[in-house]
């Protein structure tokens, strides 16, 4: 296994040079003593989508895509907003809050399976025809193990430590139709591979190099993109698309400050992290035939793709508004979910078929729905 | 030699003081500026002290602190395969009453009942089986002490043992009560009782102090403008404080700090950003469970201007592989660094926010860090649900609170050190630098999210 290690050298130089941000300068702040620093007021109460980053680079021939709304028709999903469910639009699987329980039944509800001792649910996925709960060893010790289900039959099958390609301990995932993307340890190295559910049979795809890794795989109709980043400190980040046992880095993104990428038939999109003490925000982009459209701000981490289009999360812009699950379906720019107003955020939106479920938490209160969306 | 300014002098020079400042009191609208909040953000009215020096422990606490010692039976129920049977949470999770406000034992400050803390805790250090295991400890360990950890640690005391750390707990609560009187009356809205300042001397200002403070004896009349009320007092078993005052009502009117007896020590306005300690005196946990000594490192960092490292700092918290108790993280600041002394913090305590609306968490962070100049001790849950740019769910955790700020977009951010490192842990995921804003929201409901929903302050 060739495993990011703690490269000290490089992560000093790193640091030095890639962590150049205004409002956060070491040395800056106030010791004991000091006054805070005030400052002028803020005058505007929120920006439009348009609002570019200033340390982040655009691409030559930028445009900006203005947001309109186009709801869609969502509904409240079953059980409590404490824990994560998601659906396919028929079974819903959901994860105890920690992690300790997950359950799978058609319309919600259903068994609480436990956790195996000393492990904990790490992830969720769900397609139109599987169902995969992935065991995580909360130290990352041992191997990860996923419990794939299989909605046809109800039949069950592991995917662990005697399997040909077996889960790392610790690692991105994704599912789409019968596909199941992971981190595989080979050898020595760190690679992606991917799982036909239906076949069980694994391939072994990209490999990293050392002191390198990779996370937030994406996959989509139009491939599977990732982030792959060294051991610095920070991390040198590049969003690259994956295909077999190459990858290439999504052009235009500046470098090492990629977050996350997604691919769609006319084009790609990608985040990138302006700030890294604000390693929540992100800033989306599109890269169409005619340029490079900027998308606004979003919540890192949180990008999917979903039937015809990529969806990722914004925070509620202002502290009365709400919180929005953006959309871009390739030419346009719109807003598919609306929390209620007030300190308004989302949670990770999860696809699953063509369903979307998302989390929302707002003064207003806390819910979990689910919609198509086509 | 000069001459010291004639009374006449002083009330001349105060008046043109609050004549200054009133177009500065609050009146509601935007808070993107310097002006204090209203509506649903605190409801701001001049008193006469700035943080709370130590409350003096006076018969009444020592005796209502005895009780509450006392109380605890010399034999616990036997603990079957883990199992922490109610009797024992009924033993152990109890709540004293000083001046007015409750404070219970492992969870501290609160306006639930101790029913209601006793209930919640059952819940929450129950066996899976038979119940929701939503609070199933089951994710990354980072740091904090889970319930179930305490009652355990707790239980495993002997009598005399466990009546010593109770009535050291317990007294260093009564201690902050002024303390948290003040809070609850300037981030929350709840009047002051009518004789506060003539009981809490230590909560007035002093004629030596800086601007803005005046003479301890002529504030002791009740330090509310507002029409004074009775003290909103919460024995044990009532229920959560009807007197409060609506969040959601109109600001106060500016001629109401025309009326207070002297020059308001409260900021009506804040700077619209602003932080302390420095971004290099920061750490990672090396150590799974160390995010408690890690935030102790560099907290005290912060104020010692000398890295003692997180190990000198676990055995101060009496940290072990489950963790590091939030009532540990108070009683460190408060004997280990300044940020506790009056002109700071004034004496750390532990305080539930489950209560606090987004608003009132960003004011009593404003407070925390733009007037007492003090680090505030987040106690979030670390799930990717609240912090999404973390790869996994991580348990109970410690950061640091260090700044606020309203950003371009108008969202209130806080800032804070983050000790968890998720890449020294776990190897296949990215750097995550240890100086981070956040959404207000996003930290008060990861803090809310914790069996715990405390913070030290």
């Amino acid at each position: 296994m060739r495993r990011l290690t703690l490269a000290l050298a490089l992560a000093g130089a790193l640091l030095l040079t890639g962590c150049s941000h205004h409002d956060d300068q070491p040395g800056q702040a106030a010791s004991p003593g000091d006054q805070p620093t005030p400052s002028a007021p803020s005058t505007s109460a929120s920006a439009p989508a348009s609002s570019t980053p200033p340390s982040t680079p655009a691409a030559s021939g930028t445009s900006t895509a203005q947001a309109t709304p186009a709801l869609l028709d969502w509904k409240p999903l079953p059980g409590s907003t404490e824990d994560s469910s998601m659906t396919n639009g028929s079974w819903v699987l959901t994860v105890g809050q920690q992690g300790g329980w997950w359950s799978l039944a058609k319309g919600g509800g259903g068994k609480h399976v436990q956790a195996p001792a000393g492990l904990a649910v790490a992830n969720q996925l769900l397609d139109a025809d599987w169902a995969v709960v992935v065991y995580q060893d909360p130290n990352g010790e041992k191997p990860e193990r996923a419990v794939v289900t299989s909605l046809a039959d109800g039949s069950t099958y592991m995917l662990d430590k005697s399997s040909p390609l077996p889960p790392s301990s610790d690692g991105s995932w994704a599912l789409r139709g019968s596909t199941l993307s992971y981190a595989t340890d080979h050898g020595k190295d760190y690679c992606l591979a991917t799982a036909d559910l239906g076949t069980k049979q694994a391939t072994l795809g990209w490999c990293a190099a050392p002191q390198h890794g990779f996370s937030s795989i994406v996959t989509g109709p139009s491939g599977t993109a990732m982030l792959t980043f060294d051991s610095g400190q920070p991390s040198c980040r590049t969003v690259v698309t994956v295909s077999g046992t190459q990858t290439t880095p999504f052009p235009g993104v500046p470098a090492c400050k990629g977050a996350q990428g997604a691919l769609l038939p006319s084009g790609s999109v990608w985040s990138v992290v302006p700030n890294e003490h604000q390693y929540q925000r992100v800033h989306v982009y599109a890269t169409t035939p005619g340029g490079v459209v900027d998308l606004g701000t979003g919540t890192n981490s949180t990008m999917t793709v979903c039937g015809d289009s990529v969806f990722w999360s914004r925070d509620a812009q202002g502290q009365g508004g709400p919180a929005d699950l953006m959309r871009w379906d390739g030419s346009k720019l719109t807003v598919a979910y609306r929390s209620h107003a007030g300190s308004a955020f989302l949670g990770v939106p999860l696809c699953a078929d063509d369903v979307l479920s998302i989390f929302s938490s707002a003064d207003g209160g806390d819910e979990q729905v689910s919609a198509h969306v086509s | 030699m000069r001459r010291r300014p004639r009374p006449r002098t002083i009330a001349i020079g105060a008046l043109i003081v609050l004549l200054a400042a009133a177009p500065f009191v609050p009146r509601g609208g935007g808070d993107h500026g310097v002006i204090s909040p209203s509506g649903d953000r605190p409801h701001y009215v001049p008193r006469a002290a700035e943080a709370a020096g130590y409350s003096k422990v006076t018969p009444a606490m020592k005796a209502e602190i005895a009780r509450v010692v006392d109380s605890t039976p010399r034999t616990l129920p036997r603990m079957a395969a883990g199992r922490i049977p109610t009797g024992v949470v009924d033993g152990l999770v109890k709540c004293a009453d000083f001046d007015g406000q409750r404070y219970c034992l492992g969870q501290g400050w609160t306006t639930e009942t101790e029913q209601q803390v006793q209930a919640r805790v059952a819940a929450d250090v129950a066996p899976l089986t038979g119940r929701r295991a939503t609070k199933a400890k089951k994710a990354r360990n980072t740091g904090d002490l889970s319930e179930t950890a305490e009652l355990k640690r707790l239980a495993r005391m002997s009598p005399a043992a466990r009546a010593k750390a109770e009535t050291k707990e317990l007294t260093q609560a009564a201690r902050a009560v002024a303390k948290v009187w003040l809070i609850r009356h300037e981030i929350q809205g709840v009047p002051l009782p009518a004789d506060f300042l003539a009981e809490h001397p230590e909560a007035r200002t002093t004629a030596s102090s800086a601007a803005g403070r005046v003479d301890t004896n002529a504030v002791a009349a009740p330090a509310a403008a507002t029409p004074s009320v009775s003290p909103t007092v919460l024995p044990v078993g009532a229920g959560a404080p009807t007197t409060a005052a609506p969040t959601t009502t109109a600001p106060a009117p500016v001629t109401a700090t025309t009326t207070a007896p002297a020059a308001p020590s409260v900021p009506t306005t804040y700077p619209v950003k602003a932080k302390i300690l420095k971004n290099k005196q920061t750490a990672e946990q090396i150590r799974t469970y160390w995010c408690g000594p890690t935030s102790m490192q560099m907290i005290t960092w912060g104020w010692k201007q000398k890295d003692k490292g997180a190990a000198h700092w676990a055995k101060k918290l009496g940290t072990t592989t489950a963790g590091t108790a939030i009532t540990s993280m108070v009683r460190v600041v408060n004997n280990s660094t300044g940020w506790d002394k009056p002109t700071y913090a004034g004496p750390y305590t532990v305080l539930d926010v489950k209560s606090f609306t987004s608003a009132q968490f960003f004011a009593l962070m404003q407070k925390h860090i733009a007037q007492y100049r003090a680090p505030v001790i987040l106690h979030p849950l670390l799930l990717t649900r609240y912090f999404p740019y973390l790869d996994h769910n991580g348990g109970g955790h410690f950061q640091v609170g260090r700044g606020y700020k309203t950003n371009k977009h108008g969202t209130q951010m806080v800032g804070y050190f983050e000790p968890w490192n998720q890449q020294r842990f776990h190897p296949s995921e990215p750097f995550i630098a240890r100086v981070q804003w956040a959404p207000a929201s996003r930290e008060l409901a990861a803090i809310k999210a914790n069996s715990l929903h405390n913070i030290g302050v």
